[in-house]
């Protein structure tokens, strides 16, 4: 513990010095340009609005077959219960319209935002949890299953409409948390020593045994997804804990603080990308 | 004659008994100590967020084999387990810094 707050110290003063020397400070739009100017760079032949469809985006081969499973999407049935799901009234007789509003078109794209009254990054996952204790029910499990299919439900309404995710100036904890996130994208972890951006950045495009890393740049835009591996729908966070376990690291709890700013910075950079979750991955 | 063997044979018996007692609850001594420095290195690297998957469940094994009196099985994994905590919080450490290398600009 002395250790890390002796570190802590001497980071945040040489991060204090380089400030002072006048050196150009980050601001979250100038790290979306250069976040976004790193993979059209990399991948130079793909249009930055294609990166939307992850790994697809930069394997041929592999798109041909998503292409084919996308016609007959295996999330489709989940949508349909996700549909049932929102629109069943809870005990009260209210439903999720009560908290999100009538119009489900623009709910995703609201998601994640700064919450100013409670001082955190409200994602859709904890969105529709308040809102079901809000009216008397119990929280879901925000992994897999219900959630999931809710999320992918309002996802698929929300469709081709642009990430918009705000940082609001005037909020120092909305930037702290904007920086963890971005703190613990790029910090290594776990036995095997890799950072999310080791593999989905430095090493997007490369293959990790049988497998092609997939791009950072467009991840946040396709969730709630289907994956193969899984046998069905998953959350994003699902997902962040899946990536941490393959390092090797402990996993922090779905939904809570550590992956909530991750996926704030992470949506962060997607701003101006088209939302078009729900989506299948292998 | 008989009487004096019967008495050393009796004393030898004790002798390596009490002797191989003592070395058993050294062992075990052992192994639980290095078992409880373990636990304390892998809270610490759970407070420093930067837990490995493996610390936990090496300890897990190690508290098993004690039970079985596996002692030597539990020294060997705690002090595995201790090296994975002290070496995940000296990764905390090097990442407060090293992090930002890694951003683009």
């Amino acid at each position: 513990m002395g250790y890390i707050k002796m570190i802590r110290i001497t980071a945040l003063t040489i991060l204090g010095l380089i400030l002072f020397a006048g050196a150009a400070v980050a601001t979250p739009e100038g790290d979306r340009k250069a976040f976004s100017d790193f993979y059209t760079n990399r991948f130079s032949d793909i249009p930055a609005s294609d990166f939307v469809n992850g790994v697809y985006a930069i394997d041929a081969a592999s798109r041909v077959q998503w292409e084919q499973i996308e016609d007959f999407p295996p999330y489709e049935l989940d949508i349909d219960d996700g549909e049932v799901l929102y629109q069943a009234p809870f005990a009260n007789g209210k439903t999720y319209a009560s908290c999100f509003g009538d119009d489900l078109s623009v709910i995703r794209g609201k998601y994640p935002n700064w919450d100013a009254d409670k001082a955190i990054v409200m994602t859709l996952e904890l969105a529709i949890n308040n809102c079901r204790e809000a009216n008397n029910e119990k929280p879901l499990k925000y992994k897999k299953g219900a959630i999931a299919q809710l999320s992918s439900y309002i996802a698929m309404q929300g469709r081709g409409n642009s990430i918009n995710v705000v940082i609001p100036a005037d909020s120092s904890a909305a930037m702290e948390a904007y920086e963890n996130g971005k703190e613990f994208f790029y910090s290594k972890r776990g036995q095997l020593n890799f950072s999310c951006s080791d593999c989905h950045m430095s090493n997007s495009g490369n293959k990790v045994r049988a497998d092609l890393l997939s791009p950072a740049l467009g991840h946040t835009s396709h969730f709630p997804v289907y994956r193969s591996k899984w046998g069905g729908l998953g959350t994003l966070h699902r997902r962040f804990g899946g990536c941490n376990k393959n390092v090797r690291a402990k996993p922090f709890s779905a939904q809570g603080e550590e992956y909530r700013n991750l996926e704030y910075f992470l949506s962060y950079m997607n701003n101006g990308l088209e939302l078009n979750g729900p989506g299948a991955r292998k | 004659m008989k009487m004096m063997k019967k008495i050393t044979l009796i004393a030898i018996g004790l002798l390596i008994s009490v002797s191989s007692s003592i070395a058993i609850a050294d062992a075990k001594s052992d192994a639980v100590s290095a078992c409880g420095a373990a636990e304390n290195a892998r809270k610490a690297a759970a407070q420093a967020k930067m837990e490995w998957t493996t610390t936990g469940k090496l300890i897990k094994a190690a508290n098993k084999a004690i039970e079985k009196g596996q002692f030597d099985k539990a020294l060997s994994a705690c002090n595995k387990a201790k090296f994975e905590g002290e070496t995940s919080v000296k990764q905390a450490g090097i990442e407060l810094l090293a992090w930002n290398s890694r951003v683009p600009n």
